[in-house]
């Protein structure tokens, strides 16, 4: 579904990512594990277009995309879930997840959408109507995701979902994780929470200072000596 | 005040006064006066503007506070002029608190438009009130400033405008280099959190719209007074527009900038004299050109070309023992530390918080946990000052600080962290710290102003405290780099150093793991640990239920704005309530 | 003065300084800017996003 071909990217003097190849298999879930800084971000960002690339090669579907702008990458069936959220704080939770959908043409199957949305998170459709601004980190999270899939995204894009969650809420959202790929979407998640994203990932990248340094099926990875000392913690 | 410095500012100074020496000619001497007036007003504009960051569009109005109580003082009243002059600044600085108060909660636009309204009802009172102001007709017979009975020729006047363009630059240089000049920047880059360590945000507007009142003000008097006459023809919107783009043009903020920008209009405002129409396009065209195309202005630019010279590194402390020092231990047994007394939060149809109570005790770390959404960061916003709580008393060392003022609340000994990071971005990691001591600092408005020794020790000794406190949380290295480039965790870090610089006796931490692996999360507890022993209280918001079960003292859980447990965090994990609502079945 | 993000505030603010303008011009007509414009300046200070504004709402 997706692939990145010795992607590099830079921040003027500053390269963040380093001849970066890996590849999403349809129906599959990848996660990119590793520190701050690493550079994670940087490639999630540049998958949906929101990062040139010095040189490399971005595929989706098989089709080189890498000099189509982010606006017109959506239409393509790629969307992402931001680091931070990126909600629009001044607009509803019912207005938000409608600008998810704006590059949709149909209003029919919107409409559709939105109640599949709030079938899988209840709690935003108790706060439909309030401003997206003064929602719990959580709600915004899943308002986030929520927002993404109403694209009808071939691959979804998840950037540190877990960031700033209670436990209770990361389970739900992994839950989810594992819900959407039963569906058959596939899955790019970048996750600080190591342990959780290897639980879930059908294959794994270690990204250390815009380098892969480690890959294997999240199960290997999970019980590697290196990974673990480095980003497993105590666990 | 650094001799290199010193000397390039005699230099231009002393270069000005011979030039004008050298040339005969009235007209060219007219243009080197106008540079000096233009440069007073560029230099207090580039407070406001290039520092604080607000940006008027009125200043005319202040400029014709200072000609016309110069002009009216000494013709119907007779008084001398040079009191007249100092009377004038102190009329001007008057009408910059008047300015001030409307403009201190607006921004954007509508800060444009109020600070636009004031020019406006300046202009059309000195054209309409005529009995007074002697409208297009003007005032005439204005007094000019003598020395020895002999009034001001045009050479005398160009050197006293470079003197006065001398003094403020360096009085001014006083100011902005040490707390004032941080606390200006701060208003501009975040003003929760400049609020936050205790810079009073509507204090430094007010005070940064005086200083440029001033100037403007005194500008405007001497004008008045070279020309022994004045009327309301000198007192426009392109005025302000005028005064507005000698420093955005010229380079907001940075000290050079006012020179460049008086220097540079000048000559194009009187190349163009002859061609109102064609000025006012002009100065739209420039407007749009600096605000475009160099927005670091020409000054900027310049220094872009030659390359930033690196800052020169301040002095360095070596002792840790300097921290501990600030921090003893400061427990007061007669007094909780912090009581929360059955507080309430309404707003908008959501409940935050319904009749919660707790009571931090001294020394110990305690943590506030529970689902998102639960009224955590509400309360914290309750306990620091930036929410009013609907109900209930919030009590720290035996005094109510429910409603109160967020700098009031820093002064008194609450420091914070912020959920979302909350850094002064554009400033170095230092300077981020330094403003965390400067509620701390004791020197003055005028102790700064004139650079007095009391306020020179101050900042050196401010300087070492923070140095000691980057040692503590292991960032010494990067101390020059400008925060918001540093990666994620290292930034958490530098707020955290910041919170510290406040000298705190609580400390509150929101979600301070977030976005940390779990090796980072270890290292922060270790630090929380260490900052704890030094005998500041913590009380922190987090979901790393391993950070808050290894090092916390004391547990309080929220749901949906309610306290469902307190107690040890062995009792809390333990809890049927807790784990139902928050941890899951596996606790970890 | 009726506020940036309402429509309808802008109406509301262009019939008001309108009208206000009109009577003003009828009673002292050089005062006619004067009041306008510190009518604008005290509605600004009072509620900074303007009568009808919306107030941005952030999490802090």
């Amino acid at each position: 579904m997706l692939k990145l071909d010795r992607v590099n990217i830079s921040y003027g003097a500053i390269q963040a990512v380093r001849e970066v190849s890996l590849e999403v298999p349809k129906g599959q879930v990848v996660t990119i594990i590793g520190a701050n800084g690493a550079g994670k971000s940087t490639l999630l960002k540049s998958v949906v277009g929101l990062e040139p690339l010095v040189t490399g090669r971005v595929f989706l579907d098989g089709k080189d995309v890498t000099s189509i702008p982010a606006h017109k990458r959506t239409k393509l069936g790629v969307a992402l879930s931001p680091e931070g959220r990126g909600v629009f704080p001044d607009q509803t939770v019912q207005d938000n997840l409608l600008l998810g959908a704006y590059a949709m043409k149909d209003g029919a199957s919107t409409a559709d959408r939105v109640e599949r949305s709030y079938n899988m998170f209840p709690r935003l459709r108790e706060r439909r109507d309030q401003m997206a601004g003064t929602l719990s980190g959580g709600e915004q999270q899943m308002l986030a995701i929520a927002r993404a899939l109403m694209c009808d995204p071939k691959l979804l894009l998840l950037d540190e979902p877990s960031l700033g969650l209670a436990p209770l809420i990361i389970r739900d959202i992994f839950e989810t994780i594992r819900s959407l790929r039963k569906t058959g979407l596939t899955i790019l998640l970048v996750e600080q929470m190591a342990n959780q994203a290897l639980a879930v990932a059908d294959f794994a990248y270690v990204l250390e200072t815009g380098r892969i340094t480690h890959q294997g099926k999240g199960s290997e990875l999970l019980n590697d000596e290196r990974v673990r000392a480095a980003y497993l913690g105590a666990h | 005040m650094r001799a290199p410095h010193l000397l390039m500012v005699a230099a231009i100074a002393g270069g000005a006064a011979l030039l004008a020496l050298l040339i005969d000619n009235d007209y060219y001497l007219r243009i080197l006066f106008m540079m000096g007036v233009y440069y007073l007003c560029a230099a207090g504009m580039n407070v406001l503007v290039g520092y604080a960051g607000q940006k008027s569009l009125g200043q005319a109005g202040l400029f014709a506070a200072g000609a016309y109580t110069a002009a009216l003082l000494t013709t119907s009243l007779d008084l001398n002029p040079w009191l007249a002059l100092g009377a004038a600044a102190i009329a001007a600085g008057a009408c910059g608190v008047l300015i001030a108060w409307p403009s201190l909660r607006v921004r954007g636009p509508y800060l444009a438009m109020v600070t636009l309204a004031f020019g406006i009802v300046v202009e059309k009172l000195v054209s309409e009130w005529t009995e007074v102001f002697g409208g297009a007709d003007g005032i005439y017979g204005i007094k000019s400033l003598a020395i020895f009975g002999t009034p001001f020729g045009m050479l005398q006047w160009v050197w006293f405008v470079i003197a006065l363009g001398v003094v403020t630059h360096l009085l001014l240089r006083n100011l902005l280099s040490g707390r004032f000049g941080r606390a200006f920047l701060s208003l501009q880059a975040d003003e929760i959190a400049a609020e936050s360590v205790g810079v009073s945000v509507y204090k430094y507007k007010i005070l940064a719209f005086v200083i440029a009142a001033v100037t403007c003000g005194v500008a405007g008097a001497i004008v008045a007074q070279q020309n022994q006459y004045f009327n309301s023809d000198f007192i426009s919107f392109n005025l302000s527009i005028f005064i507005l783009l000698l420093v955005l043009f010229g380079g907001a903020g940075n000290q050079y900038g006012p020179l460049v920008g008086a220097i540079l209009l000048t000559l194009i405002d009187a190349q163009l004299a002859k061609w109102p129409s064609i000025q006012h396009f002009v100065y739209g065209a420039l407007l749009l050109f600096s605000l475009y195309l160099m927005p670091n202005g020409v000054a900027g630019l310049i220094k872009q070309l030659l390359g930033s010279r690196g800052h020169t590194p301040s002095v360095r402390s070596k002792s840790k023992s300097v921290v501990a020092a600030n921090f003893e231990s400061v427990s007061d047994s007669r007094h909780p530390l912090l009581d929360v007394d059955t507080v309430s939060k309404h707003f908008g149809g959501v409940r935050p918080a319904q009749d919660v109570s707790f009571r931090l005790q001294w020394g110990h770390v305690h943590a506030l946990i529970g689902p998102n959404g639960a009224g955590k960061s509400t309360m914290i916003n309750m306990i620091t000052g930036v929410l009013t709580p609907t109900a209930g008393r919030i009590t720290f060392v035996g005094q109510n600080i429910g409603g109160a003022e967020s700098h009031v609340i820093c002064r008194l000994g609450i420091g914070r962290t912020f959920q979302n990071l909350r850094l002064f971005a554009g400033l170095s990691v230092l300077e981020n710290v330094l403003l965390g001591q400067h509620c701390r600092m004791k020197n003055g408005f005028w102790a700064s102003l004139f650079a007095l020794p009391s306020s020179i020790r101050e900042e050196a000794a401010a300087q070492e405290r923070a140095w000691a406190i980057l040692d503590v949380v292991g960032l010494a290295d990067l101390a020059m780099s400008p925060a918001g480039s540093l990666p994620y965790g290292l930034q958490r870090r530098v707020e955290l150093a910041r919170a510290l610089a406040t000298e705190p006796k609580l400390l509150l931490l929101d979600e301070p793991a977030a976005g940390l692996n779990p090796q980072e999360t270890a290292e922060l507890g270790k630090l929380i640990v260490k900052i704890s022993k030094l005998g500041i209280t913590i009380l922190m918001v987090e979901h790393h239920m391993d950070l808050v079960m290894s090092i916390s003292d004391h547990v309080v859980v929220l749901d949906y704005g309610i306290k469902i447990a307190e107690g040890t965090p062995s009792i809390i994990q333990a809890d049927k309530r807790v784990i139902e609502a928050y941890l899951g079945a596996e606790a970890a | 003065m009726g506020g940036l993000s309402n429509p309808r505030g802008c109406v509301l603010g262009g019939f008001a300084l309108g009208v206000l303008e009109s009577l003003v011009n009828l009673w002292q007509a050089q005062w006619r800017e004067i009041v306008v414009f510190l009518l604008v300046i005290l509605v600004l200070a009072l509620r900074p996003h303007g009568l009808l504004g919306q107030h941005t709402v952030e999490k802090v």
